[in-house]
């Protein structure tokens, strides 16, 4: 890797750093995506906004990992599973590869170090049920609800024994482009303050999702997120000009810790697979069990959005308990410590509640964004030299996700995206990024540190996160997203311009940090708001007050959205059905 | 509230500054932090999940290691960076050293086929020890807490990677030897003080089940420093520890550089040039050792 220094005569250094491969994000998508693009002897850089191995989504998951392993389970059903739970707007060719592949890149993980819980005889895998699953599926570590970091530990076990490039803490702030191609990204160095051109032949793009957009509590919004996932790769890519799709589709985790302040939104556990495994079950206020109205035959084991309407409701309708939400009951099984032991740490030591005596309470987070960067079944974006996996891309999860999909999808595609990106390079010269492209956009940011009564970033993030949880939450209405629309452009033109960041230099600071993201929030809550606004239907993760019905006929469609210098262009088009019709069986 | 301030570009030296801030029940120093970012002045600190998860936001809350993030806050409390590393900004530190340890280590299993598709058989006895130290989220609050690594780190590694290591040596897929390497990080220069399991997020058995099993481990193949076997002999010889003999015998010719240390030690009745007299009922010790075969020579 070449490393020169080239500063310009007004602006501070800039190192540049030339590499085959820029990976974007080092979570559980990004730092597989580096690893199965060492292995054709690619150059790779891996760029982590925090720590590597413990920032981003990944690193604090809790849940598992789904793949059909059972004799009589198979690929097939599993597809057929995912795209029901997706309500038929999944890429099914994503699908496909997704379920067929999964086996595979996930038995690789133990190769890297990780070690899935076993059976009595050793040898073979335990399976957890997981909601919308015809079988159990989801594989976890032998620390039963630690899945993530064991993944993290061995990720980055492999990354560093093939000696991949990792740059920690260094936040991109724009793509490099030259000819209609990405050319590699601008990032800053927290730890020095000095901007990095990454000169790369291809770019992957692994930066999670955005649930920062919703809300705020004391330190970070009401989402099971990591503070880090703030849309910037939505973000990047769509200031590219690449396409996103479904940018409408959030998913909200049933249950999260309501209270202390500090854990709000922090997942309690699916109550699809709590209530399978550990005998959990739903209680509103008054002690109903009240998913038997909702789901008659299936109670608390159906899928995560349905699941969470029904709690939403109980708690808008008044039937909420004292801290907003409803309880869980854990009571029935007093081996709850040791089957969740992470979960009864943060029950007993934030909440003070025994969850084997007591009921803890509970209310939908945000968890998980199924829209994202369009891309085909290579990884590959619809710009050259743009490449994406996990959370940041789109079309494969529909309408709403299966638990134990994502860590999945982040493996498979990772893998994907990584070997393609890697074919990318090796056939591609290197392009430098144009001069003045690079130093506008450096002036642009560091005018930020000129700024004098200026806005700090957090009001402004602050501005739009009560937008999206006011408005663009499990229940929709035209009105309200309108008026979230109109809101958000008020930001954009009133308050964007006068954003400044505190302090005299970039290293280590935070403020800088908070207004990439908060431009970066802006983007993406702007497109998921007219997007929302332009569904005129019900699916999935997608409740309109106004239109409550699905509606196959019309909507039957991915959304697509890209920004061009007009403002967002939003089109549709048909989903792939490649395998299975609607109300169908899966075709060979 | 009091907090540690250090921007390397602007000060020449650390500074203290209190904070007046609001309290709301259980809340947590996180939570402080954040609200002095952003109602006082920028602040420079590290937090990713929260709910001590990801071991980012380690630091020193009234003079003990811990997590902003689960750590109550308090009236008074004195906030700084976490001990035992060197101070980037503010509360950031750099994990720089460590970090470059444990990823020497190389902490994989053995791989004999480049890629095996079904799951090897693991006993579920071997799970249960894996399962002690998998929770370790590295956030370094124990090697903060701990005198051998504050003091030398040259020479102890810190209790972190014995954790690390411990998880791996369980792994009945692995075949390395990574007693050497537990050896090679300073095994024997633990003091047993304890301090790193009172202080861990997650009540890992550090110094129990890390450190004192490889220890075992090293013995058992011979690999024991003189100090231990010194330690020993000394034992057995009298049935007491003779602490200048213990020194002399242990470092050689080299003592002789501690020479003005030794003559403090002794002009205040801590040391003595006489060895000392054995305990009467020293054979029974020298029994014990023998039934024991060990150092029967």
């Amino acid at each position: 890797m070449n490393v020169a220094g080239a500063g310009g005569p007004f602006l501070p250094s800039k190192r540049i750093v030339e590499t085959d491969l820029v990976v974007i994000g080092a979570g559980g998508a990004g730092a597989r995506a580096a690893i199965e693009a060492s292995k054709s002897s690619s150059r790779v850089a891996l760029v982590d906004k925090g720590l590597f191995g413990k920032s981003g989504c990944t690193a604090i998951s809790i849940g598992g990992i789904s793949v059909a392993i059972l004799p009589d389970d198979s690929p097939e059903i599993h597809f057929r599973d995912t795209v029901v739970g997706g309500e038929f707007l999944n890429n099914q060719r994503l699908v496909d590869v997704m379920v067929s592949e999964g086996y595979d890149c996930i038995m690789e993980l133990e190769d890297f170090g990780m070690v899935f819980a076993r059976q009595q005889d050793g040898g073979t895998l335990r399976l957890g049920q997981s909601g919308g699953h015809s079988f159990p599926r989801v594989l976890f570590e032998f620390y039963p609800d630690r899945v993530g970091m064991a993944m993290m530990r061995a990720l980055r076990g492999e990354v560093i024994r093939r000696r991949i490039d990792v740059f920690e803490e260094v936040i991109i702030t724009d793509l490099l482009k030259s000819e209609g191609k990405v050319v590699g990204a601008l990032g800053l160095d927290c730890k020095t303050g000095e901007f990095i051109v990454f000169n790369s032949k291809s770019t992957v793009l692994a930066t999670g999702g955005a649930g920062q957009l919703n809300g705020w509590e004391t330190v970070s919004a009401i989402t099971t997120n990591s503070l880090q996932n703030t849309g910037d790769g939505h973000a990047l890519a769509l200031r590219a000009g690449a396409i996103l799709m479904d940018m409408e589709f959030i998913q909200y985790m049933p249950m999260g810790f309501v209270y202390p302040k500090i854990v709000h939104g922090v997942g309690l556990g699916e109550p699809g697979f709590e209530s399978i495994v550990l005998k959990a079950k739903l209680y509103n206020a008054q002690m109903e069990r009240f998913m038997k109205r909702y789901e008659p035959e299936r109670w608390e084991r159906t899928t995560r959005d349905k699941l969470t309407r029904a709690i939403a409701t109980e708690i808008l309708e008044g039937r909420g308990t004292e801290h907003g939400g409803v309880y869980y009951d854990y009571r029935e099984n007093p081996d709850y410590p040791k089957d969740r032991p992470y979960r009864y740490r943060l029950m007993t030591e934030y909440a003070s509640v025994d969850p084997t005596k007591e009921l803890i309470e509970g209310a939908p987070t945000w968890h998980y964004f199924m829209g994202g960067v369009r891309i085909d079944q290579f990884g590959q974006t619809s710009l050259e030299g743009l490449f994406a996996c996990g959370e940041v891309t789109g079309g494969i999860h529909g309408a709403n996700r299966l638990g134990g999909n994502s860590l999945l999808d982040t493996q498979v595609f990772g893998v994907r995206a990584g070997a393609a990106a890697a074919r990318h390079a090796s056939k591609t010269k290197l392009t430098p990024p144009k001069d003045l492209q690079v130093s506008e956009h450096m002036k642009r940011w560091l005018h930020l540190l000129s700024v004098e009564k200026g806005i700090r970033p957090f009001k402004i993030r602050r501005s739009i996160q009560s937008i999206i949880i006011s408005k663009v939450g499990p229940f929709r209405n035209g009105a309200g997203l309108a008026e979230a629309c109109d809101e958000l452009s008020n930001i954009r033109l009133n308050q964007m311009p006068k954003l400044k960041v505190a302090g005299s230099s970039l290293a280590y600071n935070h403020d800088f940090i908070e207004a990439v993201e908060t431009l970066n929030m802006l983007d993406v809550a702007e497109v998921t708001v007219s997007a929302a606004l332009t569904r005129r239907e019900s699916r999935g993760a997608h409740f309109r007050l106004d239109f409550p019905k699905r509606d196959d006929g019309r909507w039957l469609k991915n959304l697509l959205v890209s920004r061009e210098d007009a403002g967002l262009k939003m089109w549709t088009e048909d989903v792939v059905l490649s395998k299975m019709q609607v109300g169908g069986e899966p075709t060979e | 509230m009091h907090v540690y301030r250090f921007d390397p570009k602007l000060d020449g030296s650390p500074r203290r500054v209190t904070y007046l801030v609001p309290y709301w029940p259980k809340m947590r120093v996180l939570e402080a932090l954040r609200v002095i970012h952003e109602t006082h002045e920028p602040l420079a600190f590290r937090s990713c999940c929260r709910a001590k998860l990801c071991g980012s936001c380690a630091m020193t809350l009234n003079g003990e290691p811990g997590l902003a993030c689960e750590v109550e806050a308090s009236d008074d409390m004195v906030i700084e960076p976490l001990a035992g590393f060197p101070v980037l900004k503010d509360l950031i530190v750099d994990f720089g050293g460590v970090q470059s340890n444990l990823d020497s280590l190389q902490l994989q299993p053995t791989r004999h086929r480049c890629f095996n598709l079904k799951p090897k058989s693991i006993s579920l006895d071997a799970i249960e020890q894996m399962k002690k130290f998998s929770c370790c989220v590295w956030c370094q609050v124990c090697n903060s807490a701990c005198p051998s690594f504050r003091n030398a780190p040259g020479e102890f590694a810190g209790p972190s990677l014995f954790t690390q290591l411990a998880r791996i040596a369980a792994d009945p897929r692995d075949n390395a030897s990574r007693q050497e390497q537990a050896h090679s990080l300073g095994l024997f220069n633990c003091v047993g003080c304890f301090r790193c399991e009172e202080v861990c997020p997650y009540d890992i058995p550090i110094l129990e089940e890390a450190i004192e099993r490889f220890r075992e481990k090293c013995f058992n193949v011979k690999l024991n420093p003189r100090h231990t076997e010194v330690f020993l002999r000394l034992v057995r010889d009298g049935g007491l520890i003779d602490s200048s003999r213990l020194f002399l015998k242990t470092r050689g010719y080299p003592s002789i550089s501690e020479l003005p240390w030794a003559f403090q030690l002794l002009s205040r009745g801590k040391a003595s040039i006489l060895a000392k007299k054995g305990i009467q009922s020293a054979n029974q010790i020298r029994r014990i050792f023998e039934a024991q075969r060990m150092f029967t020579n």
